[in-house]
């Protein structure tokens, strides 16, 4: 092939990728790139397959078909924590702090991935710690924050990898009208240094607002993909997602 | 930390100095057999406690099988003294590659299990070593265990009539182990161990490796309690596998650590020092006769400690709380 195909090839790509469980396909063929610097929005209704999706890149579970790649590395042998040091962080859904440890100690342990210097590390942990608004609550532990905050340290903690690309799963669940707009600052600003950002959202104003391609999918398939302009209009996706909760939003 | 400058400089500064310094002379001072005997106990367990600690405080799994690493330790040793006539210094050493070799088997057989699936794993590999060491008996003298004689003061075997020399060796196994797990605290791998401890999904997605994490941990703290074991023998000159091999050590090992302090440096020390004095106490009282009453002492404090003081008893001292990381 000629090697201009390198161009619009993405940072991410799934390639047919195909997750049964027991009976039921929760991912089927899926097929779809992320590109270096952009922000793509992955959407659907609940059960559509999203967080599997996250789960199968992470390496949580093994895909039953298809390959995942990741700057042309096969993700199908690596163990989770492997597709992190090779620069994939995610946030969880429900959130999984590290309880009795407090922010700090949190998002330390996410910078100790890449220096094992504590200073050095702590320094690290203290500027991401502001960026994402945890900088009150510092020294407060991990099960003490509210919801809110606890989603914030998710992605803090994610960030503390330094990560070449970010998988956010429902980051904004719970947050302010206000609070969002802050998180979409944050995610912009993200974007603009050179993160690649996957972002799985059922606030559909964040997500039409903030993606610059969304992909959708509804029971494991995925049934459209395009710009949020155009996802918004897709008829299948008006059906399938859209006609039900957000025409009133367009 | 919230405390002022000057209850810092009298308690936390000067203190530990100063009981170093009077547990380095006691023996000199006090040179009474049976008290030495029972700080040669509280030495010994704290240092299993720590050892103990590192897999089992630290990472927060809980091994109930500790006591099979502490055989490890002390058949190698004793055995190697008894038939060939190797000093005890030297007969450590094949038993310590066992112990790390059997923990890395061990580490990546059970650590994909987790909470009480790992727990009675770990159990039934302390009861599957105690009845090899039962089994083989004409290598291991089965239940009669092996009987080291005395012939003797002779430094070259670590044999010693007085109990002087003894202290100062347990004295120094027991600095060996509080070095390890402080280097251990201190470090990235201290706080990777406590991240597994934690949440080991979160910890994965922060880049831990967790099969590598806890086998290693795993690692040092059978090789710990190897050493200890190998002192075990040279010290009581007996060995069989209900003692060393059985589940009331491994149980004993753990309580040293939990009711002192999981997951600190200094915990299983405050843990022996109550443990170790309360059985002798609870042996003078009710003698051999009643030899379980020790037991029901220690399920007495362990409710009492998991109660009113989950953290474990260093919290309660003066500046203890510091002992775990403030992060």
């Amino acid at each position: 092939m000629a090697p201009t195909g390198t161009l619009d090839q993405g940072i991410l790509e799934l390639s047919k990728v195909t997750k049964v469980f027991g009976g039921l396909t929760a991912v089927d063929s899926v097929s779809f790139s992320v590109r270096k610097g952009e922000i793509l929005g992955l959407i659907g209704p609940n059960g559509a397959g999203k967080s599997t999706v996250v789960g199968l890149v992470m390496g949580v579970s093994k895909p039953n078909s298809g390959d995942i790649f990741f700057r042309g590395e096969n993700l199908a042998h690596l163990k989770p924590h492997q597709v992190v040091e090779r620069g994939i962080c995610r946030t969880f859904q429900v959130e999984k702090p590290l309880l009795n440890m407090t922010v700090t100690g949190n998002v330390l342990i996410g910078a100790l991935l890449r220096t094992p210097d504590r200073e050095e590390a702590l320094k690290q942990t203290r500027e991401i710690t502001e960026r994402v608004h945890l900088g009150h609550v510092a020294h407060v532990l991990a099960k003490n924050l509210t919801v809110q905050d606890r989603k914030r340290l998710e992605l803090a903690r994610s960030l503390a990898t330094r990560p070449t690309m970010l998988l956010l799963d429902e980051v904004m669940a719970g947050l302010t009208p206000k609070e969002i707009d802050q998180s979409l600052d944050l995610l912009r600003r993200l974007r603009d240094e050179g993160l690649t950002i996957l972002i799985i959202e059922h606030v559909m104003r964040a997500i039409m607002n903030i993606s610059d391609r969304i992909v959708v999918l509804d029971y494991g398939k995925k049934i459209a993909e395009g710009g949020p302009r155009d996802i918004a209009h897709d008829p299948a996706v008006v059906e399938a997602y859209l006609g039900k909760k957000g025409t009133r939003h367009g | 930390m919230s405390t002022s400058p000057e209850e810092q400089f009298s308690w936390t500064r000067y203190t530990p100095w100063i009981l170093l310094a009077i547990i380095l002379v006691f023996p000199f001072i006090l040179p009474s057999r049976y008290l030495l005997r029972t700080l040669v106990n509280i030495f010994f367990f704290a240092a299993l406690g720590c050892a103990w600690n590192i897999i089992g405080g630290y990472a927060g799994q809980l091994s109930l099988g500790h006591s099979a690493f502490v055989a490890m330790g002390a058949y190698p040793t004793g055995l190697l003294l008894l038939y060939y006539n190797v000093p005890p210094w030297i007969g450590f050493i094949p038993g310590i590659v066992v112990a790390v070799v059997v923990a890395f088997l061990l580490g990546h057989l059970v650590f994909g299990l987790r909470g009480p699936y790992l727990a009675l794993s770990t159990l039934a590999f302390g009861e599957i070593v105690r009845i090899l060491l039962l089994h083989f008996r004409d290598q291991t003298g089965g239940s009669l265990g092996v009987t080291i004689p005395f012939r003797g003061t002779d430094a070259w075997k670590l044999q010693f009539a007085s109990e002087q020399p003894y202290y100062y060796i347990c004295l120094a196994l027991l600095g060996v182990c509080l070095y390890v797990t402080y280097r251990v605290h201190s470090s990235r791998m201290g706080y990777y161990l406590q991240a597994i401890k934690e949440n080991q999904d979160a910890a994965e997605n922060l880049g831990i490796n967790l099969a590598g994490s806890k086998v290693k941990a795993l690692m040092i703290s059978a090789a710990l309690t190897a050493l200890l074991g190998a002192f075990y023998v040279a010290y009581f000159y007996y060995i069989d596998p209900d003692s060393v091999a059985g589940s009331d050590l491994s149980i004993k090992i753990l309580l040293v650590a939990i009711i002192g302090g999981v997951g600190t440096v200094w915990g299983p020390i405050v843990g022996a020092c109550i443990l170790v004095p309360l059985t002798e106490i609870s042996n003078y009282l009710f003698g051999g006769g009643r030899a379980g009453a020790s037991l029901i002492i220690y399920a007495i404090i362990l409710i009492i400690v998991v109660l009113f003081s989950p953290r474990g008893l260093i919290t309660l001292l003066p500046g203890g709380a510091r002992s775990y990381r403030s992060e």
